[in-house]
């Protein structure tokens, strides 16, 4: 409207402790119209915490939340516009599906026939219309899960929270799932926050991932810079596989870098955004696909014994020792098929892609 | 080995059988000895009759009795929901020094002798002026009931999902929607079932009832009570029958509200 692209949902330094416990740690987030951002950590990063502080079941120790430039931080949760989907979906039981969706309507006094049409779109939307008069526990996992997000949806809220929604559901169910979830917040342009601890299911569905650490944010980033470039150490773990190699930086040019691992292995790498200078600590994060078997011409030319190899159907996983250090390595099932544990192979590290960290002292 | 099943099953079902009977048969028994043709109480009946149950619906004393008793269960049920209720979400949900102890002395009355706490009420409400009244008496079963209303419905909070009353929440219910149109509605069989207790505990009682009611607030069972140490017909079987009746009749009527099977 202004030209100026407004945040739906804001939080400014947000916390929450309980005691001398740390849930939040002092979390500041955008979330843009029709924007869906990935709350992602193991258990116990504040995650959760900071959901249900936008909700409104957690009272803030300190910060302000902002929807539709409103601060909400001191409202009760029956005030704040927002749409939230349980873990457990949180169904009412002696209420049929209809009723679960209609309750929100009810609550703010919708005339009825309104009331009846704003259901009856919201069942056919999540292709349930005609199960409405079932009840709540007539319904499978992934039904439920619909019911939860129908109901979520009927106010319309500016907001929409999802709390590990498919952590419920078996695992090919949980994809589905995850893409009609994906594709129905797309359609309606919904601005989402969702928490989640798993990493494939953030990277599947979120414009934005904020990885969360011991009530720390470690990096707010696209899935592809969190996963090619990580900044810290346990983002570079946390999200998909990845050797780390510790090395000392020899030599810094143009746009490479040379480094020699604590193996004595000499790496020329991509040079990092962050200034690195010669002498420095670095760790260098190498995905399992940035190792391919050596093909003449490449740079980073290295022998590996293979110490275990794992067949994934599509792709094969290799456990490789190069000097003294561990390397993952994965390719195309067919490629390395003969190759035995305690073979030696010849490997080369793709010098443009592995990320390098620059060691940080203080962690 | 197949012997020896047989017999364990064998067994098994003899105990269970003498159990049954054992829980059956007294009131059986009266059921049956108040149709007796005789002038005392006898077992088996002998003959056929209506006349003592007819008998008993012209004695004053007992019809009053009856509707007393009635009445008290019904106004001392309803009011140890009222006080209990909220008394078992407070010990459930809140964290307040003395929580230990209230809840202590919220169960008290069930663990005391009836006798200790029938001379502890008596000497209360003399003090307050309420001995012998009809609003004594209903304190006096209040206290009687409430730990039922306590146990029973905090049983029931704590196996309630919070996370529904979130979603109420943030489904724009305003605390008091929350409660009418979520809490009640899931929490309906716990408090039928503490009003099944509580009624029933009220209408049986004669401790307490024995040791406040006098003049004209005898209940049921003090009335028969007292009946029986003049004499000894099937008029005694016949109230007796009328207040296993009411007992069963509403026991069934909360069964036919919210099933049993749900309730406990």
């Amino acid at each position: 409207m202004t030209g100026i692209p407004r945040s739906v949902l804001s939080l400014r330094g947000l916390a929450k402790s309980y005691g001398a416990t740390v849930a939040v740690e002092s979390l500041s987030l955008e979330v843009a119209r029709g924007e869906l951002v990935c709350l992602l950590g193991p258990s116990g990063c504040g995650k959760t915490t900071t959901l249900r502080m936008v909700a409104g079941f957690v009272s803030p120790t300190a910060g302000e939340i902002w929807i539709e430039g409103k601060p909400v931080a001191r409202e009760p949760p029956h005030q704040r516009d927002v749409g939230m989907v349980f873990q457990h979906y949180a169904l009412f039981p002696h209420l049929s599906v209809a009723d679960n969706v209609a309750f929100g309507l009810v609550n703010i006094g919708m005339p009825r026939a309104e009331r009846q049409a704003r259901v009856s779109e919201m069942l056919a939307m999540v292709e349930l219309a005609d199960l409405a008069h079932r009840m709540p526990r007539e319904l499978s996992g992934g039904q439920q899960q619909r019911v939860a997000l129908a109901r979520a949806l009927a106010l319309r809220p500016a907001v929409l929270l999802l709390d590990e929604p498919l952590s419920n559901l078996d695992s090919r169910l949980r994809i589905r799932m995850r893409e009609e979830i994906h594709s129905l917040i797309r359609r309606l342009e919904m601005t989402t926050v969702f928490v989640t601890h798993d990493q494939e299911e953030a990277m599947a569905l979120a414009d934005r991932i904020v990885v969360m650490h011991r009530g720390r944010v470690e990096q707010v980033g696209s899935p592809d810079q969190i996963y090619e470039a990580p900044t810290s150490r346990f983002v570079a773990e946390f999200i998909g596989l990845c050797s780390l190699l510790e090395a000392t930086v020899t030599d810094v040019r143009a746009d490479t870098l040379v480094v020699q691992t604590s193996g004595g292995v000499t790496l020329v790498l991509r040079r990092p955004a962050v200034r690195v200078t010669q002498g420095e600590s670095v760790v260098a994060v190498i995905r399992p696909e940035h190792v391919t078997p050596a093909s003449g011409g490449l740079a980073n030319q290295l022998t590996g014994r293979v110490l275990s190899s794992t067949y994934l159907g599509s792709l094969s996983r290799h456990r490789l020792l190069v000097s003294g250090e561990e390397l993952l390595m994965e390719c195309h099932a067919g490629t390395l098929s003969g190759v035995r544990p305690g073979a030696d192979i010849k490997i080369a590290i793709d010098p443009a892609r592995p990320c390098v960290l620059v060691t940080d002292p203080r962690r | 080995m197949l012997g020896r099943q047989a017999f364990l099953r064998a067994a098994t079902g003899i105990v269970r059988w003498c159990v049954y009977v054992g829980l059956a048969l007294p009131p059986l028994i009266v059921v049956a000895s108040s149709f007796s043709r005789t002038t005392f109480l006898t077992f088996p009946p002998k003959g056929f009759t209506l006349a003592w149950y007819w008998r008993a619906a012209q004695s004053q004393p007992f019809m009053q009795s009856l509707l007393l008793s009635t009445e008290l269960a019904i106004v001392a049920t309803v009011l140890a929901l009222l006080v209990g209720t909220p008394a078992a979400a407070a010990i459930v949900r809140r964290r307040f020094p003395g929580r230990e102890a209230v809840q202590a002395a919220l169960l008290a009355p069930m663990v005391v002798p009836l006798v200790v706490l029938a001379i502890g009420l008596l000497q209360v409400l003399t003090w307050l002026g309420l001995a012998q009244t009809f609003a004594g008496l209903v304190i006096a079963h209040v206290v009687l009931t409430l730990p039922y209303v306590v146990r029973t419905m905090a049983a029931s909070l704590m196996l309630f999902d919070r996370s529904l009353e979130e979603a109420a929440m943030s489904l724009r219910a305003r605390p008091s929607q929350v409660i009418r149109r979520v809490l009640l509605p899931i929490l309906l069989p716990g408090v039928l079932s503490a009003s099944v207790f509580c009624f029933v505990t009220s209408f049986g009682n004669i401790t307490l009832s024995a040791f406040l009611a006098r003049g004209g607030l005898v209940t049921l069972p003090v009335q028969i009570f007292t009946y029986v140490e003049h004499s000894y017909d099937p008029v005694l079987a016949a109230v007796s029958t009328l207040v296993i009746v009411v007992t069963l009749a509403v026991i069934l009527l909360v069964e036919r509200l919210a099933g049993l099977d749900r309730m406990l």
